[in-house]
């Protein structure tokens, strides 16, 4: 426990300010604390006899909140109506919980509720975070119980699941009866098979032998039928649409041993093989299951992405503040944050706020931000109240657009995922062939073998961990992605990416921050008054969004402005108008007419009147990106529209040798174009602004965003977090991705190309080849959950 | 012994069928919906804690 007092806080962990006393004694030794929240939490929790929490946890509690806020709204009938159900004299809601870190704050939470006066019963899911509290409502309300929660600094709200989570609880429930039938008729036809087997050794009679049988039988129905229905319904799906897929050969095997053994039975001659059927549907639905968890898990990391924007918001309604409901939320209205919330919309500041943006950046250092800075919805308040006007609703926000992007990016089918798919069907229409010459050839050999020989090559050499092999690489690749602050719209990025010859980046925006500074003004035409030219440049730039534009107009802020039209011509400057005389603001060449100047100028009838010196800033860790990718023997070009002087000074800085300056959109489309007939694989970084033909042309894209306007709906990958050294990461990542694949598909391949040969000798028994068949599905998903523990080499998240 | 077999399979049967029934009474009630916290449950309510007797008392 020594360690927490030095690292942190002792109650959350996070580090403890450096003029911050909050010091208190906790089960005999002094502890320290970041806040005055985290403070009374620890001392409540030991206080109340809970001190155990600090043994029992293994990750350090969320910070707690300061404020309780009004938490009354949720007695409200109307909104109870949602997630509480009533019980007679008794009611149960369901809730959310958030801040649970590990089990011990399942124990916690139950002990606290349980302390309260009117609960009758409490259950806390320690991996949905679900709250499951009976109480009655003529000894306490649901608020109080609420309040109790936040004392300890766990945040409460109404629990609400997509139906997909929904489909996912109640698909569990069924495959787990699937499971425990076929696990009971398993172990009964077992039993059942041992006495027909002491009666082969001591003699048996036919009658008893065929009641037996029909015992046997008995339940074996019920498992074939109940158990086994999703292999047949997913079998008659496929054929339907003329394919084959794994469940052909399963429900093949299951189908057709089932019905020879019966017609067994029933003539009271042949062979019976009931205790393979069942053996093979109870081994094949366990494997079935863990795949399916492992998955639901995936879906679950995802899901609680979603469950970030909170149900209420603090809004200024007719001068009062209110509760509203985040989704009622409109552009101008004014919120107000408090400590530890989250943030309902997106909107700027109206004043400055330390903001927690992990959800999007996948890192937890607090962001400090200013008046007038953007913040988003999802994002956490980590300082003190402030108040933001909405400019997106929920609904509009960057984290629903990111969450859109995300979907679609799922449901996005990779090309060669296709491909395996199709190599599959191929792969069980061998199987199914083999099976028949297997049958064929030891008819002559064996007939009464022959049988069971043909089901195990049927079930062994199934391709479902070969189909299996690479989806699950790229859904657990995707994850890792997203929570290092990449998101990934098209999962095929991470092949491509690791055979990228070279990369392309853009300059203003991607290797620089996008913002200018002024760094000179020379006022060359001497007779003009300064005043007058600033205020005509502050004006000129009033309105246009060009990141030099946007400088300039920083820069002559203090300047009066001039009452005049300015129209901008794209990529060139702006022009105004005045008393007959011409001005124009821009580059050289267009503001001057003439070819052989650089800079930018301000002109009044193409002749010369002031030039501006601006200058922009390489990004922090643009440097340590380059020198990573130079290391990684990956070419390096820059392609700009700036000009050239500028292009050169950033490619100098960088030690770049190709920086090409000018460069229009379809300039760049066309080099790249051209690297790509020369046979090369090239990766385009831009910001997605105005670059969209060019990002469209290279055979992957990267997206980085700077920082004002998040752009998600363009690119394969986007960096969320504006680091453009995040790319780093993503280069392992893919790479990693790629090997974990091949290994999938190698012992996929190897696994049913070896059982082959042994299950068509007669080597493998039915069961066996359930076995074998599920565990390799099983291997192949553990395997490509090692990608989860990707950690960045950029040394972000 | 055809006796004995015609009474016992029929009391299999039914035995079978009965635990059937519980199990899948134990899953829809959600007595297999969270693992996780089941394991580690057994090892919170081992020892007695002032809040444990708080509850007994107010029960």
């Amino acid at each position: 426990m020594g360690e927490h007092q030095s690292i942190g806080c002792f109650h959350c962990g996070l580090p403890v300010p450096k003029h911050a006393h909050f010091e208190r004694e906790i089960d005999d030794q002094l502890r320290q604390f970041c806040c005055s929240g985290c403070e009374n939490v620890a001392a409540l929790i030991s206080g109340q006899g809970l001190g155990e929490f600090y043994q029992r946890r293994t990750a350090n509690a969320d910070r707690a909140i300061d404020s309780i806020e009004n938490l009354s709204y949720f007695d409200n009938a109307d909104l109870q109506t949602e997630f509480v159900s009533d019980l007679g004299d008794r009611k149960r809601a369901e809730l959310l919980v958030q801040g649970i870190t590990c089990t011990a704050c399942v124990w916690l939470i139950e002990k606290v509720l349980r302390d309260q006066q009117g609960v009758v019963e409490v259950s806390v899911h320690s991996v949905t975070h679900r709250l499951l509290l009976t109480y009655k409502e003529s000894e306490t309300s649901l608020s109080s119980l609420m309040a109790a929660l936040y004392q300890f600094g766990y945040r409460v709200q109404p629990w609400r699941v997509s139906s997909l989570q929904k489909n996912f609880e109640r698909d569990k429930r069924k495959s787990l009866k699937r499971i425990g039938l076929a696990g009971f008729g398993m172990m009964q036809v077992g039993m059942v098979a041992i006495a027909l087997y002491a009666g082969g050794f001591q003699g048996i009679d036919d009658a008893t032998r065929n009641m037996l049988n029909w015992v046997k039988a008995l339940m074996a129905t019920p498992v074939v039928f109940y158990s086994a229905l999703p292999f047949f319904v997913s079998a008659l799906r496929a054929l339907k649409a003329k394919h084959l897929n794994m469940d052909v050969p399963v429900a093949l095997a299951i189908g057709g041993a089932y019905i020879a053994s019966v017609v067994a039975t029933l003539t009271a001659s042949g062979e019976v093989y009931f205790d393979a059927v069942m053996m093979f549907t109870f081994f094949l639905l366990i494997g079935r299951h863990y795949e399916h968890q492992s998955r639901h898990r995936n879906l679950m990391d995802d899901w609680r992405y979603r469950a970030a924007i909170p149900d209420l918001a603090l809004v200024k309604r007719d001068a009062e503040w209110a509760q509203v409901p985040s989704s009622r939320l409109i552009e101008g209205d004014h919120v107000r944050v408090v400590m530890g919330d989250q943030i309902a919309a997106d909107g700027v500041l109206l004043q400055d706020a330390t903001i927690d943006e992990s959800i999007f950046s996948g890192e937890s250092e607090p962001i400090l931000k200013r008046k007038g800075d953007q913040v988003f919805a999802g994002t956490n308040n980590l300082g003190d109240l402030f108040e933001f006007v909405v400019t997106h609703r929920t609904n509009q926000s960057q984290l629903s657009k990111t969450n859109d992007a995300a979907d679609l990016a799922h449901q996005h089918k990779p090309k060669w995922v296709t491909i395996a798919d199709k190599v599959a069907a191929y792969f069980v229409a061998a199987v199914i062939l083999i099976s028949v010459a297997t049958f064929a050839i030891w008819f002559q050999i064996d007939s009464s073998r022959a049988f069971w020989v043909a089901l195990s090559v049927l079930v062994a050499t199934c391709p479902c961990a070969l189909s299996l092999a690479t989806p699950t690489v790229l859904a657990a690749a995707v994850q890792t992605a997203r929570r290092h602050g990449l998101l990934v719209r098209n999962s095929q990025a991470f092949s491509l990416l690791s055979q990228i010859d070279e990369i392309v980046f853009d300059k203003t925006g991607t290797l620089t921050d996008g913002q200018f500074s002024v760094t000179n003004v020379e006022y060359v035409d001497e007779s003009i008054d300064p005043s007058f030219a600033s205020a005509l440049i502050n004006t000129l730039e009033q309105h246009s969004r060009h990141p030099i534009a946007i400088a300039l107009r920083a820069y002559f802020c203090d300047s009066e402005l001039l009452n005049c039209d300015v129209t901008e011509q794209v990529g060139c400057g702006v022009e105004a108008t005045i008393d007959g005389d011409v001005y124009r603001l821009g580059r050289a060449d267009w503001a001057l007419n003439t070819k052989g100047k650089q800079g930018i100028w301000l002109s009044c009838n193409g002749r010369e009147m002031v030039q501006l010196f601006v200058e922009d800033r390489l990004r922090d860790d643009a440097q340590a990106l380059l020198k990573s990718l130079a290391d990684k023997k990956i070419k390096v070009t820059i392609l700009s529209g700036d000009l050239q002087d500028r292009v050169d000074q950033i490619a100098k800085q960088l030690d770049v040798g190709k920086a090409y300056g000018d460069q229009r959109p379809g300039d760049k489309r066309e080099y790249i174009a051209q690297r790509q007939q020369q046979g090369a694989k090239v990766a385009m970084v831009g910001d997605g602004l105005n670059d969209i033909e060019v990002l469209a042309q290279a055979d992957t894209s990267v997206v980085v965003g700077d920082g004002v306007d998040l752009v998600v709906d363009r690119g394969d990958v986007v960096v969320l977090n504006h680091r453009l050294s995040q790319l780093i990461d993503l280069l392992s990542l893919g790479r990693q991705t790629r090997r974990l694949e091949r290994q999938n598909i190698a012992w996929a391949l190897s696994y049913n190309l070896s059982i082959l040969p042994a299950a068509a000798a007669g080597l493998v028994a039915p069961w066996a080849a359930a076995i074998g068949m599920s565990l390799s599905s099983v291997l192949v998903v553990a395997n490509a959950l090692r990608i989860k523990r990707f950690k960045g080499e950029s040394g972000g998240a | 012994m055809e006796l004995s077999l015609t009474i016992l399979i029929p009391v299999a049967l039914v035995l079978v069928g009965l635990a059937v029934k519980i199990f899948f009474w134990a899953v829809n009630n959600g007595q297999y919906d969270d693992l996780d916290a089941e394991a580690s449950r057994i090892l919170f309510d081992d020892d007695v804690t002032p809040a444990d007797e708080q509850v007994k008392d107010t029960k």
